[in-house]
């Protein structure tokens, strides 16, 4: 199954909810029309997803063949609405960051990227009543030695280590892979894994499996929730779903 | 979004005319050429243009025609931008960033769509509480002005209990004219505080209640402490005045207000103020609630593993204990974290007191470089840290029982029972070794007594706490990073005319800092591997062409020279190293220090880019301040990176 890297994005109070028609066609661009994004139905039977595509005359995926029928070169966009919140991924993140400074051609004020607060998201999942356990760690040494910069932990649940118990406060860590620990049949690791977020904002969701989407989405409203965002973005909006 | 500033700045000059009575107002790319046509009421501020919006030409804008021009500030760049729709801009309008309170300037035709698009940015202005001016300019000469403050007069609660800031009586006469000169300025710095961030004023009426209470506590005090006060005060007027015209200048209404820094005086420089603040404020909540005297006076609860002076001398493995860490203080009292007032200026240049804290005015034009960076300030913050803590260490003056009972453990009379006594051993110790170092002559155990004890104390006392600011500085804020320790600092000292008397002091200050790091090592490797570190550093600088002075040159040679003698002192003052590295420096506080909840991956964890303004916020200033530092000398830079820190630190992040 295909991997998937995004942003949560929030609009200005000013643009409003998110609807199709403005990830369609934004603004008119100078002066031609051109649309962004092409809306393609839903996404897997899934509620709230949604396939668009997105046409670049860039190329990105590292497969030569489309690129010999030349631009424009089009790709698949998965999004998920909420009021004015907007979840956008896609298969890889250079292909997401290149549409999201497209949107900030057609979008004013530009939709506003969303950054996780890492170590304050461990410290409330490591509440033992979270049903989610932390899957992975990436982070970098507070003090910035020459020494020792970054440690990366991989396991069921990282943060029940003695490794990460007795050494995590000298780390500032900046991703986080959270997994459900309701599946104890699951080998340990990477497939128990649901998502993994970045304080630079980045969503990689590992496939897009039924009951992986439907935590994912669990994990992302508790998240904005319990405040593990930056302070600006909104608790509610609109018309949130 | 992101916005590119052009590295070539430009000069917006108003003119009061006399005759006729008029206000003029000019874009010049050339100072020189504005000085050519200086008059008594002439103001001037540099401005960044902004790429995305027209750049103007750099040839001089007279703004012939009708024109508005608006001051917004103290915000974001790119947050009033972004908010600023592409499509209502209208394609002939400038915009600048500057480093004043009034730091985003747009300029505008006067016509139907100039006016329209102006109306849009004072509107969002307006629903963010963003301070703005507006004026109509007509052929250059300014024909109407509407301001508009963060907060009206009337509005202004600040000031509600304006008793508070009246006179007192009963004071001494000598402190009357200081006291009443100290009202004067904190109750205008509070009534234009209010067009600022809530924490400026905030910070304000703390350091007003810490000075109130000294003043009410000199009635009927001793002279000393009336002197106390009065020194107290002078300092504090000096400094309220400087950060008063700095910050407040350029705010509504700009062409009455002027700050005294000559080639800001028009805008002020609120934004660079701003920065400085937010950078020092980060680093004094981190340290000052760590309460570092505190658990240095904690210390007399920790045994001690050593009963002598020479195991403890002799011993490597309590510099990793990080028993300064382990401390958990009960009874937390409570605590409020004292602000420092700070400033800039070129009198005094990097300097602190206990409640005040200056930067030069180079450092608003180069606050990245090297040479001149702002993070020059952790060395004055060090400076009220280590006084802290050496005041519970020290024995008072006239306390003939303390001074007694450290001449006692001197001259091995007493032991060591705890961490505390460990502390005050070496520091104690460092005293007797310096000066028989000073002197080639030895000083036996049944020499020391009191008095010499006292005489030793006062010689050696200011050199003695250099050496441990300096070691101090080095372990915390430049995490036993050597080679970037000694470029930092000789680049600062490189800068500074008339210290070539000091040049063997500072070697020695230099040696004793860095060497905290290679405590572990034998004497030998130490002495070799700092050496080493030093000469390569000081020849880097001497062959530095933007370094004007010797001073680099002449260090090193000073240290080829005479390096016997200099292993000599700096070996008399390696306890000072030893009781910094064991009992003021600590991983755990350092790691909350630095600590940046918003880090990511890559080269420095950032993502910004050098020049690019965005809306990526920050969490910890002095880590990002000092992943931006560069060898370049660059206003545009500088410029960036004050904007950074002033507006980009997430405010949830950092009121934790």
């Amino acid at each position: 199954m295909t991997a998937f890297t995004g942003y949560l994005l929030v609009a200005d109070e000013s643009i409003g909810d998110i609807t199709v028609e403005l990830l369609e066609k934004g603004w008119y661009c100078s002066n031609k029309s051109e649309s962004l994004l092409k809306y393609s139905g839903s996404f897997q039977d899934l509620s709230l997803w949604e396939t668009y595509i997105f046409s670049s005359k860039y190329f990105f995926t590292e497969d030569k063949t489309p690129e010999l029928l030349g631009p424009p070169y089009h790709y698949r966009v998965v999004c998920a609405r909420s009021g004015r919140k907007l979840i956008v991924l896609t298969e890889l993140r250079k292909i997401t960051d290149h549409l999201i400074s497209r949107l900030d051609e057609t979008i004013t004020p530009n939709l506003r990227k969303v950054h996780f607060c890492i170590d304050d998201l461990i410290t409330g999942f490591s509440n033992s009543n979270s049903k989610y356990q932390t899957t992975s760690l990436r982070g970098r040494i507070k003090d910035d030695t020459r020494n020792l910069r970054t440690i990366s932990l991989y396991g069921t649940n990282v943060i029940d280590s003695p490794v990460f118990r007795e050494h995590h406060n000298l780390f500032n860590f900046y991703s986080c892979g959270l997994g459900y620990s309701g599946f104890p049949e699951m080998p340990y690791g990477e497939e128990r894994e649901i998502v993994r977020l970045g304080t630079d904002g980045v969503i990689y969701l590992r496939s897009f499996e039924k009951w992986r989407v439907c935590e994912f989405q669990k994990i992302i409203k508790q998240v904005i929730r319990d405040r593990y965002v930056e302070s600006w973005v909104p608790l509610y909006s609109g018309g949130d779903r | 979004m992101e916005i590119e500033v052009t590295s070539k700045k430009v000069f917006l000059v108003l003119r009061n005319e006399i005759a006729p009575s008029e206000q003029r107002i000019e874009i010049i790319p050339r100072l020189k050429s504005v000085l050519q046509h200086w008059t008594s009421g002439t103001r001037v501020s540099p401005l960044w243009a902004i790429k995305e919006f027209a750049v103007c030409k750099t040839t001089r804008c007279m703004f012939n025609g009708p024109h508005i021009l608006l001051f917004i500030g103290p915000v974001s760049s790119i947050r009033a931008l972004s908010n600023f729709k592409k499509a209502s801009r209208p394609g002939n309008c400038n915009a600048w960033v500057g480093v004043g309170a009034f730091n985003l300037v747009v300029r505008f035709d006067a016509n139907e769509e100039g006016t329209e698009a102006s109306r849009l940015l004072i509107f969002w202005a307006n629903e963010n509480k963003v301070p703005y001016e507006r004026w109509q300019v007509e052929d250059g000469c300014i024909k109407q002005i509407e301001a508009k403050p963060l907060i009206s007069h009337q509005q202004n609660n600040t000031l509600k209990n304006i008793e508070a800031f009246s006179p007192k009586k009963g004071l001494d006469p000598s402190l009357t004219l200081h006291a009443n000169e100290f009202y004067v300025l904190m109750v205008s710095a509070m009534a234009r505080s209010k067009n600022f961030p809530t924490k400026i004023s905030e910070n304000l009426s703390i350091i007003f209640s810490e000075m109130e209470e000294d003043i009410e506590g000199s009635k009927q005090a001793d002279s000393q402490t009336i002197t106390n006060v009065r020194a107290s005060l002078v300092l504090m007027n000096s400094a309220l005045s400087r950060f008063s015209s700095q910050t407040f200048s350029g705010i509504s209404p700009i062409t009455s207000t002027s700050c005294h820094l000559a080639t800001h005086s028009l805008l002020g420089t609120g934004t660079a103020n701003l920065a400085l603040d937010c950078l020092v404020g980060t680093i004094v909540a981190s340290l000052g609630s760590a309460l570092l005297p505190e658990r240095v006076i904690a210390l007399k609860s920790l045994e001690s593993n050593f009963k002598t002076y020479d195991e403890l001398s002799s011993h490597k493995n309590f510099i990793n204990d990080d028993c300064l860490g382990k401390i958990t203080l009960e009874n937390k009292k409570d605590n409020s974290i004292i602000p420092l007032l700070t400033y800039f200026s070129g009198r005094e240049g990097y300097s602190s007191h206990l409640q005040t804290l200056s930067a030069p005015p180079s450092s608003i034009a180069y606050a990245d470089s090297y040479s001149v960076n702002i993070l020059t300030v952790t060395h004055e913050l060090s400076h009220i840290v280590v006084e802290g803590i050496l005041a519970y260490l020290y024995p008072e003056p006239n306390d003939k029982i303390a001074i007694e009972k450290i001449a006692d453990i001197l001259s091995k009379v007493k032991g060591i029972e705890t961490k505390f006594d460990e502390a005050q051993r070496l520091l104690m110790e460092a005293f007797i070794v310096i000066e028989q170092d000073s002197m080639r002559e030895k000083i036996y155990a049944h020499n020391i007594d009191a008095d010499l004890v006292s005489y030793l104390i006062k010689k050696w006392r200011k050199s003695v706490k250099e050496i441990i600011v300096h070691t101090f500085d080095y372990l915390y804020f430049f995490q036993n990073d050597p080679k970037s320790y000694v470029y930092s600092i000789w680049n600062t000292w490189c800068s500074i005319p008339g210290i070539g008397d000091r040049i063997e002091e500072y070697v020695l200050r230099t040696l004793c800092a860095i060497s905290s790091g290679q405590l572990h090592n034998t004497p030998e490797q130490r002495y070799e591997e700092t050496r080493k570190i030093l000469i390569e550093v000081l020849e880097e600088l001497s062959g530095d062409q933007t370094i004007t002075t010797d001073y680099a040159l002449t260090a090193k040679k000073y240290l080829l020279e005479n390096w016997n003698d200099i292993k000599d002192s700096w070996n008399s003052r390696i306890d000072l190293v030893r009781l910094v590295s064991g009992y003021f420096y600590s991983k755990t506080i350092t790691a909350d220090l630095l600590s940046d909840s918003l880090i990511g991956s890559g080269k420095t964890g950032y993502s910004k880019k050098r020049g690019i303004f965005d809306e990526i916020t920050i969490e910890n200033p002095l880590r990002f301040t000092r992943a931006y530092l560069q060898k370049n000398l660059c206003e545009r830079d500088s410029l960036w990176l004050l904007h950074n820190v002033a507006f980009c630190c997430d405010e949830k992040a950092s009121k934790e």
